[in-house]
């Protein structure tokens, strides 16, 4: 009997990543005010192909993370097209200096669970 | 293939995600998307409609890609629409075939007990059967249409819905977990429009008004009855004018026109004012009967219709053509509704 568990595995890696990617975003905001293709691109290069978000998905959490006053965003040209940036705020980097080491500690729990 | 023709395939998908945006965020949120979408183009390599049709395929369905925007908001843009939206109208027809599968085998089941306790089955409870069958759906159709509607109001809820309804299909492994396989982009602009269905539909109008007449002067019809051929006599004409006048504006435009086409849609509210006095009049409503001849010649009969007679409906069956009649006033009804709300929804911006 052939057991389906793709389903199950998607599930888990969509709740894992949904997770990730707030953080990420708000880490990338912390370096460079962006806007939202470059976030999109640097997050592909630098993702391993794992933090890959398509747009239909980081639109809609940039203006979730503007709402909840993690970022605030404005419109600026550049090479002459008007793009909507995004800076990190206070709230947002409290946030993250808040949620860095819980990360790290994860990641070592997790490391030592799997090497054991 | 021009960057021009690029920018339309793209306004005209931001503008269907505009229609689902909450009116504070929409300039915003469409003004971002359409500078992704040039830029993503032009690093694919050109503002083409192929890359376009890419791009907006992995942005997704305009109404889930504005649902995302309105998940988590406190003030939720909930618009009333009656129309089932496209990705919900698979749900809605696996749902209707279902309940229309089990008002069928319910009639069939009381057909077969009826059988089984008399003996046999008097037409008139056959032909009643078969009445209330058809009702039975009507009404279903009509009920759950406009649940589905509603439902498709709400992005929110009818991902949730579709969630289920995937549930629900992949536990009956009527549906793969997965597909591997990327669906190609569909192009998004329309074809140019087609004038011979209007010119096909305004024979037919003229035949239909001609036979209408004939029939009225062949006849004594009485006051109801007449009403109600007159009425279909100007519906016909009216329409007859309206698919000529159609015909040419597409044979010349290549497009619809939307006032012609909504006017033809809404020409079906002459009938109501018949439909409310048939209502309460429904003794009057008469029927052509067919008089039959038996002929028998070399041993062999057969029959043939020797004249038609006009007869009121028999007493027993007024309940039903009553019920019938309600029926389609409020489908007539529900069905302008629907006419006027899809205009209002879909009528072309200038």
């Amino acid at each position: 009997m052939q057991i389906d568990i793709s389903g199950d595995i998607k599930r888990w890696q969509r709740e894992i990543r949904r997770g990730v990617l707030k953080m990420c975003v708000l880490l990338l905001l912390s370096k460079n005010e962006m806007y939202g293709y470059e976030i999109s691109k640097v997050l592909e290069k630098l993702g391993n192909g794992v933090l890959k978000i398509k747009e239909g998905t980081l639109y809609p959490l940039l203006r979730r993370l503007e709402n909840e006053g993690y970022v605030s965003a404005k419109w600026m040209f550049h090479e002459g097209k008007a793009r909507r940036y995004y800076k990190i705020t206070m709230k947002g980097l409290a946030f993250l200096n808040a949620v860095k080491p819980f990360w790290q500690k994860l990641v070592v729990a997790v490391e030592s669970i799997m090497r054991w | 293939m021009s960057s021009e023709d690029a920018m339309s395939i793209i306004e005209e998908y931001l503008g269907e995600v505009r229609r689902y945006l909450p009116e504070d965020i929409a300039d915003d949120v469409i003004a971002e998307l359409r500078t992704h979408i040039i830029d993503k183009a032009e690093d694919m390599g050109g503002l083409t409609p192929e890359n376009v049709l890419t791009i907006l395929h992995n942005l997704g369905p305009p109404r889930k890609l504005a649902s995302k925007y309105v998940v988590g908001r406190g003030r939720r843009k909930f618009r009333m629409e009656l129309g089932i939206p496209e990705d919900l109208y698979p749900y809605f027809t696996i749902t209707l075939a279902v309940l229309v599968i089990a008002i069928i085998i319910g009639a069939i089941s009381s057909i077969i007990q009826s059988v089984a306790s008399g003996g046999e089955v008097a037409i008139s409870i056959l032909v009643s059967e078969v009445a209330y069958t058809a009702v039975s759906i009507v009404i279903v159709a009509i009920f759950l249409y406009i649940a589905f509607s509603l439902i498709g109001s709400s992005p929110e809820l009818a991902e949730k819905v579709k969630a289920v309804f995937r549930d629900i299909m992949e536990s009956f492994g009527l549906r793969k977990t997965k597909k591997k396989v990327e669906p190609k982009p569909k192009r998004i602009k329309y074809k140019r429009a087609s004038p011979w269905p209007d010119a096909f539909s305004a024979t037919l109008s003229v035949i239909i008004a001609y036979i209408a007449y004939r029939i009225n002067t062949l006849f004594d019809f009485n006051w109801l009855m007449s009403l109600l051929i007159y009425t279909i006599i100007i519906y016909f004409a009216a329409n007859t004018v309206l698919r000529v006048s159609s015909f040419f504006y597409v044979l010349y435009s290549g497009a619809r026109n939307y006032i012609i086409d909504f006017v033809r849609s809404l020409m079906g509210i002459i009938f109501i004012p018949w439909l409310f006095v048939a209502n309460m009049y429904p003794e009057e409503l008469q029927i052509l009967v067919p008089q039959m001849q038996y002929v028998t010649q070399d041993d062999s009969q057969t029959v043939i219709i020797k004249s038609w007679e006009l007869m009121t409906i028999p007493n027993d069956y007024l309940l039903l053509a009553k019920l019938v009649l309600l029926i389609w006033l409020i489908m007539a009804v529900v069905g302008i509704i629907i006419v006027i709300l899809r205009y209002v929804r879909t009528r072309p911006k200038d």
